[in-house]
């Protein structure tokens, strides 16, 4: 009998990576389904390298990571990856529309794909930006290409990594109402993030990590000041919202 | 009736022109300029190296010799991620070293390889210009085969891996590619000029075009026109043709940043 449930996206159980001597990621258990979950911590903490595993980029040294129950390299092709902005190279005319194509696996790019691509700008409001320079696009305006590009496979799972970093606030909205649409629609929507309050509203489930997890559960139920103080190594001060949420102040930066 | 040398000279600026569109444009997105300088480096050994194997009854080809060295660069490049230029270094420190030591071991064909240095258009032979081909066919093929995964991998290396893109095995062909040109169109230049006639066409084209496609085009363009100049100069002024056209290409990096 199989330990893990088929119908998860994603389960994570005990989970540990290490890069040589260094510990990046420990015991980390999750359960994550048609959910908008958020990984959050400290810079260093393993939030990018615990979407690497996710992903199958990377395999534990122990525990296990399945996706639909299956090996997570096996199912790649459910997955769309945003991933971080630093990671993009912008010195060459690479146009809006290369770089949403890019994201279909397919040699020659016909009226189908062209189709899907077009449908996947125009969900971020882009598609009059279709033949222009990525490079000449304002910072939104790039994450919303790449959210674009993350979303042309119509994949299952969604996993991005701080999409929000830099981003102004209506490319924010537009890429969050996708994800609202997204999670309609049944799929799974992972994402780092250094500052979570601006959708802190729409997060079912929120990983704490800082090399360890700290705790996994509805953002309410975990955004303790014990919990914060254990992630991020001090005092982070709390308040609750009109609707009852608990927002941490958190001031360091994404490094 | 045209002279076959400057035939020959010409099939070679033509051959230049398509590694120098392909191969450059994919340098400049890659963004591994030095390692153009390196594999040239690198390729004296090689090709010292052959010589040396040549002498003594292991017949081999320079330029082969030439391309096998400039790939452990790019295989070191490869290896090294994000520390490329640091492995470029170090191997192109290294190879120099063995050239020398190679060289000085051939001393009465020592001059081959120094030829290597600067390269002459005009001097090619019928079997440099058949190496030459083969070399160029296998890179076309190889980049429009894997135009998709080599643009990937220069845009974003991490979006390509999680979309299956085997980075590691094509990141490292894409700088055998661009290693390989170097020696192709190093042949004609040499080793201290190819740095401008590789990367100053794409660099300039980089500047001024609009897409992608229109980069590979008029580096293409910049890369012919400079070598023709070249060779056109060279028959009524006693001037080397790859200086001349090394020149040219340079100038037009120089103008298309200005106008930017």
């Amino acid at each position: 009998m199989n330990s893990i449930e088929e119908d998860k996206a994603v389960v994570a159980r005990n989970v540990y990576f290490s890069y040589g001597k260094n510990e990046a990621v420990k015991n980390v258990s999750f359960e994550c389904g048609n959910e908008f979950m958020v990984i959050m911590g400290p810079n260093g903490s393993g939030k990018t390298t615990m979407i690497k595993l996710i992903m199958g980029l990377l395999e534990p040294d122990k525990g296990e990571i399945k996706i639909f129950g299956k090996e997570p390299q096996k199912m790649r092709k459910l997955i769309g990856y945003m991933p971080q902005k630093e990671s993009i190279a912008r010195h060459f005319p690479v146009l809006v529309k290369d770089v949403v194509l890019l994201g279909i696996n397919k040699k020659i790019y016909g009226r189908r794909e062209i189709e899907r691509a077009k449908r996947a700008l125009d969900k971020v409001g882009l598609l009059h930006l279709w033949n222009e320079k990525f490079s000449n696009l304002s910072g939104g305006q790039q994450q919303r290409v790449m959210f674009a590009r993350a979303i042309v496979n119509e994949p299952r799972i969604i996993i991005m990594d701080e999409p929000f970093n830099g981003v102004d606030i209506p490319s924010r909205e537009r890429i969050m109402n996708v994800v609202r649409e997204e999670k309609k629609k049944g799929n799974t929507i992972i994402a780092v993030l250094h500052n979570i309050n601006p959708v802190l509203h729409d997060i079912d489930k929120l990983l704490l990590l800082n090399r360890e997890m700290i705790a996994f559960g509805h953002p309410n139920d975990i955004l303790t000041e014990y919990n914060l103080e254990r992630a991020y190594g001090g005092t982070v001060t709390t308040i609750t919202c009109r609707e009852g949420y608990c927002h941490p102040l958190i001031g360091d930066s994404h490094g | 009736m045209v002279d076959a040398y400057i035939v020959r000279a010409i099939i070679a600026i033509i051959l230049l022109a398509i590694n120098a569109s392909i191969a450059g444009s994919f340098t400049i997105f890659r963004n591994v300029t030095f390692l153009v300088v390196g594999s040239a480096h690198a390729a004296l050994a090689g090709a010292a190296l052959a010589i040396l194997l040549s002498i003594n009854g292991f017949n081999m080809d320079p330029m082969v010799g030439a391309i096998l060295f400039a790939i452990i660069v790019s295989l070191a490049a490869s290896k090294a991620k994000e520390k490329t230029n640091i492995a470029i270094g170090i191997v192109f420190a290294l190879s120099m070293s063995l050239a020398v030591i190679f060289i000085s071991a051939i001393k009465e064909q020592a001059a081959r390889v120094w030829g290597l240095l600067f390269g002459d258009l005009l001097l090619l032979t019928d079997q440099d210009i058949a190496v030459m081909v083969v070399v160029t066919v296998l890179v076309i093929i190889l980049s429009f085969y894997f135009s998709r995964e080599f643009l990937f991998i220069s845009f974003d290396k991490e979006g390509a891996r999680a979309n299956g893109i085997n980075v590691d095995l094509l990141d490292y062909l894409l700088l055998s590619i661009i290693a390989i040109s170097t020696v192709v169109i190093m042949k004609g230049v040499g080793a201290i000029l190819v740095y401008a006639m590789l990367v100053a066409p794409a660099a300039a084209a980089n500047e001024t075009a609009r897409s992608i496609i229109q980069v590979f085009f008029i580096s293409g363009i910049i890369a012919l026109f400079s070598g023709l100049s070249g060779i056109a100069i060279t028959i009524y002024f006693p001037i080397a043709a790859g200086a001349v056209a090394s020149l040219i290409a340079s100038l037009f990096y120089i103008i298309f940043a200005l106008k930017k």
